[in-house]
């Protein structure tokens, strides 16, 4: 009954529409940060604008989400973007484990976008529904593989007691290598400059049937 | 205890204005890489982080403060430090500002790292020394000119509301344009991934001649 139960409610997650952050419909703009008539960028916004369109991303510099701030500061968006791209796309790191860490960083900042955008993604990934579940209602998910419990407390030891034990210090390094501790690191770093973004943005939140991020003030428990 | 221990260790061997932090290298989580044993890419990213962009220079080397966590994914640690550069030299903004935000994310993140190198300079570039020590004790402060009253009530609205007021908000853009406020966003959110970089190589630096950043259980108060 409860394997039926998975399978519906993953099933229920996969239909939503799939949308990326850089496709967020049109209509979900931030009224703080209206389109920009093309006619009128700027070189560097035209630079900006050109980065966005390139694949994977293709994506426009008007789309709404973090990007429409970015786009205000073209120099400072087209590092945002570099540092995403790579990071989102580059490090070689599984799609279920680059998924965990921004949803872990999503609920950190309590962003209901990134939320919105990122759960249907990591459940497409390959993580369980009921770890994101979990993680949106504060609760430590029973249900982690062993790779993504190393990331769960990694992250979430960063911001909840702004130290790493030695433990799981050891543990990231010997699963992941300095590199991966690096670039997970960095993940969930690049996620809360779109926080803060999207947060300055007051960026609408498309609706969902994803589990939705409770309002707590501890968000990871000890 | 061993958290003391470490501080008093990295006391003990800290020579101002470098950041040399002598620890017992085989300690360390990511102890310092010799030029010699770099990759190729490790090497550009060593290049880059030494070179003068945007007219500033750091203070540390590729082998200390968050550049010793970067070399170790140096195409993350590469757009890093191109986004740094942009942010902390190439926005026009004024020192006294740009420093503020910082020390501001800072004191979100309490990394005495980041306050110890940056307090110096907040107050080389105009800042009331009693603001620094307002916002190190969890105090609202007494002494800010108006631009920087607005910078903190941005700043501290993310952080501790994930949210901004429309009344801060237009006067952030009024004061700022859409340009300088995106720059002061990103500034802080650049210096949460400094931050977590820090968390993730242990790394703190006791105050010395600035007012210390305690431990607190609310940062901003409201």
């Amino acid at each position: 009954m409860k394997h039926l139960l998975k399978i519906s409610v993953t099933a229920a997650v996969l239909a939503l529409p799939q949308f990326s952050i850089a496709q967020t419909p049109m209509q979900y703009g931030s009224p703080r940060y209206p389109v920009i008539d093309p006619a009128t960028f700027t070189p560097e916004q035209k630079r900006f604008a050109d980065e966005m369109m390139k694949p994977p991303r293709n994506g426009n510099a008007n789309n709404p989400g973090p990007f429409r701030v970015y786009f205000r500061s073209p120099e400072f968006g087209l590092n945002a973007i570099e540092m995403s791209d790579y990071l989102r796309w580059g490090t070689g790191l599984e799609d279920r484990l680059t998924e965990l860490a921004i949803i872990i960083a999503a609920r950190n900042w309590n962003s209901a976008y990134i939320w919105r955008a990122h759960y249907p993604a990591a459940v497409k990934g390959g993580l369980d529904p009921s770890v994101g579940a979990d993680i949106a209602a504060g609760k430590r998910p029973t249900k982690m593989k062993a790779d993504e419990a190393l990331i769960y407390d990694f992250l979430t030891q960063m911001y909840r007691d702004k130290e790493i034990s030695d433990a799981t210090f050891n543990a990231m390094k010997a699963k992941f290598g300095e590199k991966g501790v690096t670039n997970i690191m960095g993940l969930a770093g690049y996620y809360g400059i779109t926080a803060m973004a999207l947060i300055t943005a007051k960026q609408p939140v498309p609706p969902g049937d994803e589990p939705k991020l409770a309002q707590l003030t501890q968000v990871f428990p000890k | 205890m061993k958290h003391l221990l470490k501080i008093a260790v990295i006391a003990a061997a800290i020579a101002l204005p470098q950041f040399t932090v002598a620890q017992d290298s085989s300690t360390m989580r990511f102890p310092p890489i010799p030029m010699e044993k770099l990759t190729a890419k490790q090497k550009q990213f060593a290049e880059a982080q030494g070179g003068n962009q945007a007219g500033g220079q750091r203070a540390s080397n590729f082998n200390q403060g968050p550049f010793r966590l970067y070399l170790r994914s140096p195409d993350f640690g590469l757009a890093a430090i191109q986004m740094s550069d942009y942010l902390r030299w190439g926005t026009g903004l004024e020192p006294r500002l740009v420093e503020f935000a910082i020390l501001i994310a800072a004191r979100n993140w309490t990394s005495t790292y980041v306050w110890h190198s940056h307090y110096p300079l907040a107050i080389k570039g105009g800042l009331d020394p009693s603001v620094g020590a307002d916002l190190a004790a969890g105090r609202r402060p007494a002494k800010m000119k108006d631009d920087e009253k607005l910078v903190y009530d941005l700043l501290t609205q993310i952080y501790r509301d994930h949210k901004v007021t429309d009344a801060t908000f237009n006067a952030m853009q009024a004061k700022f344009g859409d340009k300088g406020l995106s720059d002061i966003v990103a500034i802080a959110a650049y210096y949460g991934v400094t931050s977590m970089s820090l968390i993730a190589t242990d790394t703190s630096a006791p105050a010395t001649d600035e007012p210390p950043l305690q431990t607190l259980a609310q940062n901003f108060p409201r």
